[in-house]
């Protein structure tokens, strides 16, 4: 599968970000209530591309490593969701919603970790969950966890997907709060037959 | 999904039926656990949230869950439930944003820190339930609570470090003082800008190299080296302070530097290095040399002072008395320096000074000190040098000061010194024993005539001579309480008119002693002069001319041109007692002012130039005559004849005398008479000895003439008893 050659047309993908920037608002009402502050959330675009070019395109972004949070879902189709900041932006996002300017570590805390785990849930499972109400199937998402890393040792820590050709569903994510503004992705890892899975599902839906 | 099968459950293993197995753990765990049905409604509740809920589990069984907690309806777990029965989702319920949403105690009572996840479970078909698991985080939530502080309070401390070394690298930076730190072994660690100036190597060059390398001391003096004082310092395990005079080499340059070392000790006393502190003091050093010179040197001559000379004059006595070597001290005045000073100002004055103080050293030994001891007075120490050479180096002093003109806006002046000789033998109480005997000396000389040596007589000689003094002290009262003094007259002559002699007279004054002989004035004046007797004397004069012509006036008109001339000594003129007891008997007599005539010297008279016009002016306004008495005898300056209100002008006969014979003695003398002429006043020649010197007054146009060539003084009584015949 070439870099190039789309892997679902544009008429899906279009389909798919509507979806999605639904799943986008709920999740932004969540976290506002959370933490009492408002936050926004926004997908601006959405594209289906090959594993490698998810690396690349999320690498030119993400200079040093990358942290976030995974989940893995089953259901109608499965995979793995994950939601990726820049290591630094992943400090400053935590740091936004905790209101903890004073505090200079490189690293996130334990305590943070766990917040940005439960931020990235809320993001994952509205995502998850606007697609499986609006193809009314079930998907099951799973505990999520913080990850942290190189771009490739992430990717790479999805075993079953490993030796498949996977494909990314991926999802540029613009997060908003108090002031900042910070640029995240959102990856769905899933294999060649959840893909298809996925697209007649769409086909499905939209009576094609 | 079945367990027991499960191969992990080995035969030596208890074994437990699967459904009991899980019901003890889900009794036995130490995590808090919860399944709810799709309504809420609480199915299954373990004695963990027993245990820290405080409520029973038949007492939460079957109840709602939101019910129970009611808070619970608007938080993330609600969310999180909904999302788990509704989309088979799980959730993470983290501590941090979610603060204790369940009411949950420890043992000790305190609220327990917890972390939520919430599964959806499917028990059946279609039907969802929920799994709440609560686990216990508060230890963690302690231990980042500790760490970050202990994280905060590292940074604070490393905040506060930085500062402080900032703080102390910008002191270091800024004091005046270098600072060079070493470790232990003497190589340098730290250097400040200034100790990179003082020593010319920067610190980059001087990193880790030995101080002792680049820092090399001399003593200011000896020029011997001087070991490093951080080695001294590290050696020692002490400070070492060097207020010395040390010089630190800068490259060929020497500074003057003043420097300490201190060790570094740590709180065991273990010595870790040394802090070198050092300061250029060249010009402290420069100032204070220049200091001691100026306290032992006169600013305007540079020679020594008198402090420095009474210093040298005391070591000469102590070394006297113990080598009992001659040596002599002499006494300078300069004669007619004052005149310099009043008509061409100070400047001309100071610098009539330095050029006399630059002619007298150049004559000088080197181990003989001249200083200047005041105005006009100088001092000669002469070591190891006896009474002949004294005097011969005493006149060739003298002779160099009579030949220096002194140049001074197109005018030359001539000066003198009168030198007085005092011996330094060692039997002398104290130095100033010996400078007021040179003094003295120095007196004599100028009462002598001035621009001359007049050695101190010691001893005997010195005792003969002040017993002498003494004597003409009582003789000089004696005669003043008897009357001894006689009154002669000399007359002064109308040059135009030759053939009649002049009634114009001038008073003299003799002395007459036991045997009837008569002392010139010569002998007694001076010792009058000294003793404060001069004004008493000239009162004598005074009154007794006074009483004279009323007696000649009862017996014969005194004639109408008549003129008689006192003279008046310096001291008399600031006498106010004097001048009034004058003007009273002026006023009181019937004998005209217009008869009188009072002769002052120029020296006399600018000695005091104000008080001596005030009381010139006085006479005058009486009605009296006043005459510059041996004028040319001095530095004559003209510039006094303006101020001074005086009639005649009395030229000295020392000019007068060889005018006959020396051809500048003539111009001289003309010069004065033109001057006199000009303005306005009598000339008056003295010492006319003979016809030739009268012919040559006549020729020059001088009015008069006086001397024993006119004629010889002659007792008052006889002038007038010839003039009553």
């Amino acid at each position: 599968m070439s870099d190039k050659q789309p892997i679902l047309d544009d008429f899906f993908v279009d389909a798919v970000a509507e979806v999605l920037n639904v799943g986008m608002g709920s999740a932004a009402a969540s976290l506002s209530e959370m933490i009492s502050d408002e936050v926004n959330l926004s997908v601006p675009g959405v594209e289906f591309v090959s594993r490698l070019a998810a690396t690349k395109i999320i690498g030119a972004k993400a200079k040093t490593d990358v942290s976030g949070v995974h989940q893995n879902f089953q259901g109608a189709f499965g995979g793995d969701a994950m939601l990726l900041f820049p290591e630094e932006q992943s400090l400053e996002l935590v740091r936004a919603v905790l209101q903890q300017d004073d505090l200079s570590l490189t690293d996130l805390t334990d305590m943070e970790q766990e917040a940005m785990t439960e931020i990235g849930n809320v993001i994952l499972n509205a995502c998850l969950c606007s697609m499986a109400d609006m193809f009314s199937q079930e998907i099951q998402g799973e505990i999520p966890e913080f990850v942290k890393g190189s771009l490739k040792q992430v990717f790479s820590a999805e075993g079953s997907l490993e030796n498949t050709e996977a494909v990314v569903l991926l999802l540029n994510m613009d997060f908003s709060v108090d002031t900042k503004n910070l640029q995240g992705y959102v990856t769905f890892l899933m294999d060649v037959e959840s893909v298809q899975q996925f697209k007649n599902t769409i086909e499905n839906m939209l009576g094609m | 999904m079945s367990v027991t099968n499960n191969s992990e459950f080995s035969v030596n293993q208890p074994h437990y039926s699967s459904p009991e197995l899980f019901k003890s753990i889900f009794l036995g765990t130490e995590l808090g656990l919860i399944i709810i049905n799709d309504e809420l409604n609480i199915i299954e509740w373990n004695p963990w949230f027993t245990k820290h809920s405080g409520i029973d589990a038949k007492d939460a069984k079957g109840k709602n869950l939101i019910e129970l907690f009611p808070t619970l309806e608007k938080s993330s777990i609600n969310r999180g439930i909904v999302s788990a029965i509704k989309n088979g989702m799980s959730s993470v319920i983290s501590h941090t944003l979610n603060k204790k949403p369940f009411p949950l105690l420890n043992n000790f009572n305190q609220a327990i820190q917890h972390q939520i996840t919430i599964k959806p479970l499917t028990l059946e078909e279609n039907k969802r339930y929920c799994l709440i698991q609560v686990v216990d985080i508060s230890a963690n939530v302690n231990r980042e609570k500790q760490l970050i502080g202990h994280v905060k309070e590292n940074k604070a401390i490393s905040a506060k470090l930085a500062e402080e070394k900032e703080r102390a690298h910008v002191t270091l930076n800024s004091i005046a003082d270098a600072v060079i730190t070493t470790d232990k072994e003497g190589r340098v660690l730290f250097m400040n800008p200034v100790a990179e100036i003082l020593t010319g190597i920067s610190e980059k060059e001087a990193q880790y190299k030995n101080v002792a390398n680049f820092y090399k001391l001399v003593h200011e003096d000896t020029k011997e080296s001087v070991p490093c004082p951080v080695a001294t310092c590290i050696e020692k395990q002490d400070v070492i302070a060097n207020e010395t005079d040390h010089c630190l080499f800068r490259g060929n340059e020497q500074l003057s530097i003043t420097d300490s070392a201190a060790p570094i000790l740590d709180d065991n006393g273990e010595i870790h290095g040394a802090v070198l502190v050092f300061r250029d003091v060249s010009q402290s050093r420069a100032l204070s040399a220049k200091l001691n010179w100026q306290a032992l040197h006169d600013p305007l001559t540079s020679l020594a002072n008198r402090r420095q000379f009474e210093f040298k004059m005391k070591e000469l006595l102590k070394k006297s008395r113990l080598d009992h070597l001659q040596h002599h001290l002499l006494y300078l005045d300069l004669d007619q320096f004052k005149v310099v000073n009043d008509t061409c100002g100070h400047d001309a004055g100071d610098e009539l000074l330095k050029q006399v103080s630059a002619a007298l050293e150049n004559k000088l030994r080197k181990s003989d000190l001249l200083a200047r001891l005041g105005g006009d007075e100088f001092g000669v120490l002469l070591e190891s040098c006896d009474a002949e050479h004294t005097l011969a180096i005493a006149n060739n002093l003298r002779q160099i000061v009579e030949d220096f003109r002194f140049g001074w806006k197109n005018q030359s002046f001539k000066i003198g010194v009168s030198i007085g000789i005092a011996e330094i033998t060692g039997i002398e109480a104290n130095a100033s024993e010996v400078l007021s005997a040179a003094d003295a000396a120095c007196y004599i000389a100028k009462e002598s005539g001035r621009n001359r040596v007049h050695f101190h007589q010691t001893n005997a000689s010195a005792s003969s001579e002040h017993q002498q003094e003494m004597q003409w002290v009582s003789r000089l009262h004696e005669a003043l309480d008897n009357d001894a003094f006689e009154l002669h007259l000399q007359r002064i002559q109308n040059i135009s008119v030759l053939d009649t002699p002049s009634n114009h007279y001038e008073v003299l004054l003799r002395m007459v002693d036991k045997n009837d002989k008569l002392i010139p004035p010569g002998a007694f004046l001076p010792a009058a002069e000294r003793f404060n007797l001069i004004s008493s004397i000239d009162q004598w004069v005074v009154e007794n001319v006074f009483k004279k012509l009323h007696q000649v006036n009862k017996e014969n008109s005194l004639p109408d041109d008549l003129m008689i001339a006192i003279n008046l000594s310096g001291l008399s003129m600031v006498n106010d007692a004097l001048l009034k007891r004058i003007t009273d008997l002026l006023d009181k007599s019937e004998i005209p002012a217009s008869y009188f005539c009072f002769e002052v010297t120029e020296t006399a008279a600018i000695s005091n130039l104000t008080k001596a016009v005030e009381f010139l002016q006085q006479l005058r306004s009486k009605g009296c005559k006043i005459a510059l008495d041996d004028f040319g005898s001095g530095l004559s300056s003209f510039a006094y004849l303006k101020d001074l209100p005086i009639d005649y002008l009395k030229i000295d006969g020392y000019f007068v005398k060889d005018i006959a014979v020396d051809g500048i003695d003539k111009a001289f003398v003309e010069s004065i008479n033109q001057i006199g002429q000009v303005m306005g006043l009598q000339t008056i020649a003295e010492f006319v000895e003979d016809d030739s010197i009268l012919e040559i007054l006549t020729e020059l146009g001088v009015n008069y003439a006086q001397g024993y060539g006119i004629h010889k003084p002659t007792p008052f009584n006889e002038i007038f008893r010839k003039k009553s015949i």
